[in-house]
């Protein structure tokens, strides 16, 4: 975990961790207060500039998880820590964890991952599958539970730095990002643009090699690409993050897995022409490789893409509650 | 003739605790005026009860949760400063703060013996 070396960005550090593990509906107001006792004390001290003014401010409130303990009657830290981390972890274990099982169900993937563990979905009835999502969930809060467990109480307040949930965007960010929307919709749109990139040989034997399977889900893909362009569109207007940018963000994520499952749902990605100086034993080979590695791409994809979904779907109910 | 057994170094967490133990009592009884949160540290520190906001803070946030505190923003300032005041009943809680630390202090004289 770094620690920001501006004295304004280690306060606004401290604060972002404490409200991190604080009660939402007293957060905004415990905030304030304790934002007020640190300017107090380091305005005292000669400013934010002062040697180490900063500093001993926030060593004299102890470490965040700490005294948000304290403020919350909690018994420890550690434990404060530990309640939110598993709060945040499990729905991330369990969404990932769920994308993978259908996945494996899609593919039609007959033997576990992971036995036990890792595996397709039982079909026979839609009860069966019911309870195969359910088997899942407890297996994931097992898990969590116990990779906090082992972790141990003074690591747990590390690792939910990590898992903050904020959405991360300025408006350059969003800018930058509706020029890169708008090149790979041109791309992915504009036949003449698609085929040449995506095409092999030269002068008047060159040929498209997407297979109509693939571009049978530019449509879908369209969607994803205006939903993330909606998301920057707000970010552009309101300059951070909001509900309603966090929840087309958060739709976003979850149909670009769509997609990315889809793709993984194909049996053919690139349809290699045997004039481009392969012969047909070899054009297999390499589409097949090609679909081998897309698959690994869109599964890995498609699991931190649920992840993200997941991340911004709690961040909401963090601002409604708040 | 042996030089006499040197006395056991004085631990400062010993006393610390003991004043943690009245440190409500007294952060009470210091907020008949209304003052804000980094002023009572100081007062409390030049009062010989050194504390720390980290330790201070959730105390002035549970008597304001129960009524013992009355606090207001002075919004006048160019920074926003929350200002505690003891309520009336505040004055209720911090009698019977001051009732149960003389019965602890009657009983731990009773044990120990009056000091001079």
């Amino acid at each position: 975990m770094s620690t920001p070396t501006d004295p304004r960005a280690r306060v606004a550090d401290y604060l972002e961790r404490l409200r991190d593990v604080l009660p939402a509906k007293s957060a905004a107001s415990v905030l304030a207060e304790v934002s007020a006792l640190i300017e107090d004390r380091v305005e005292l001290e000669g400013g934010a500039g002062a040697d180490g003014a900063v500093d001993r401010a926030l060593a004299a409130l102890g470490p965040p998880e700490r005294l948000a303990a304290a403020l919350t009657g909690e018994t420890a830290s550690g434990d404060v820590a530990r309640r939110v981390a598993f709060g945040r972890l499990v729905p991330l274990v369990f969404a990932a964890h769920l994308v993978l099982a259908i996945v494996l169900t899609l593919v039609g993937a007959g033997t576990a991952f992971v036995p036990g563990i890792v595996g397709a979905l039982p079909t026979d009835s839609p009860v069966a599958t019911g309870f195969g999502v359910l088997g899942i969930f407890f297996i994931d809060v097992g898990i969590v539970a116990v990779a906090l467990t082992l972790l141990g109480r003074d690591r747990v307040p590390s690792l939910l730095h990590r898992l903050r949930l904020e959405m991360p965007g300025t408006r350059r960010d969003a800018a930058l990002s509706l020029v890169l929307l708008a090149l790979v919709a041109l791309l992915v749109n504009v036949p003449s643009f698609r085929d040449a990139l995506f095409a092999l040989g030269t002068g008047d034997d060159r040929a498209p090699i997407l297979s109509p399977e693939v571009l049978a889900l530019v449509p879908f893909l369209d969607v994803v690409l205006a939903l993330f362009a909606v998301r920057n569109v707000l970010l552009l207007r309101s300059g951070g993050e909001r509900i309603a940018s966090l929840a087309v963000d958060a739709a976003a994520s979850f149909a670009a897995a769509g997609v990315a499952v889809l793709v993984m749902t194909r049996t053919e990605l690139v349809r290699i022409p045997t004039g481009a100086g392969l012969t047909e034993a070899q054009a297999r080979t390499f589409a097949d490789l090609l679909l081998r590695v897309g698959f690994v791409v869109c599964l890995v994809g498609a699991v931190l893409l649920v992840a993200r979904g997941v991340r911004r779907l709690l961040r909401i109910r963090e601002l409604w509650s708040a | 003739m042996t030089d006499p057994t040197p006395p056991p170094p004085k631990d400062p967490r010993t006393e610390a605790e003991l004043r943690r133990g009245v440190l409500q009592l007294v952060a009470l009884s210091l907020l008949e005026e209304p003052r804000y949160g980094y002023e009572l540290v100081r007062l409390l520190g030049e009062a010989g009860f050194a504390t720390e906001e980290g330790t201070l803070y959730p105390i002035l946030r549970r008597f304001e949760e129960q009524g013992a505190l009355e606090a207001t923003w002075d919004t006048s300032r160019a920074r926003p400063r929350k200002y505690y005041r003891l309520s009336e009943d505040g004055r209720r809680v911090r009698a019977e703060l001051l009732d149960a630390w003389r019965r602890v202090r009657d009983a731990t004289d009773q044990v120990v013996g009056r000091t001079p």
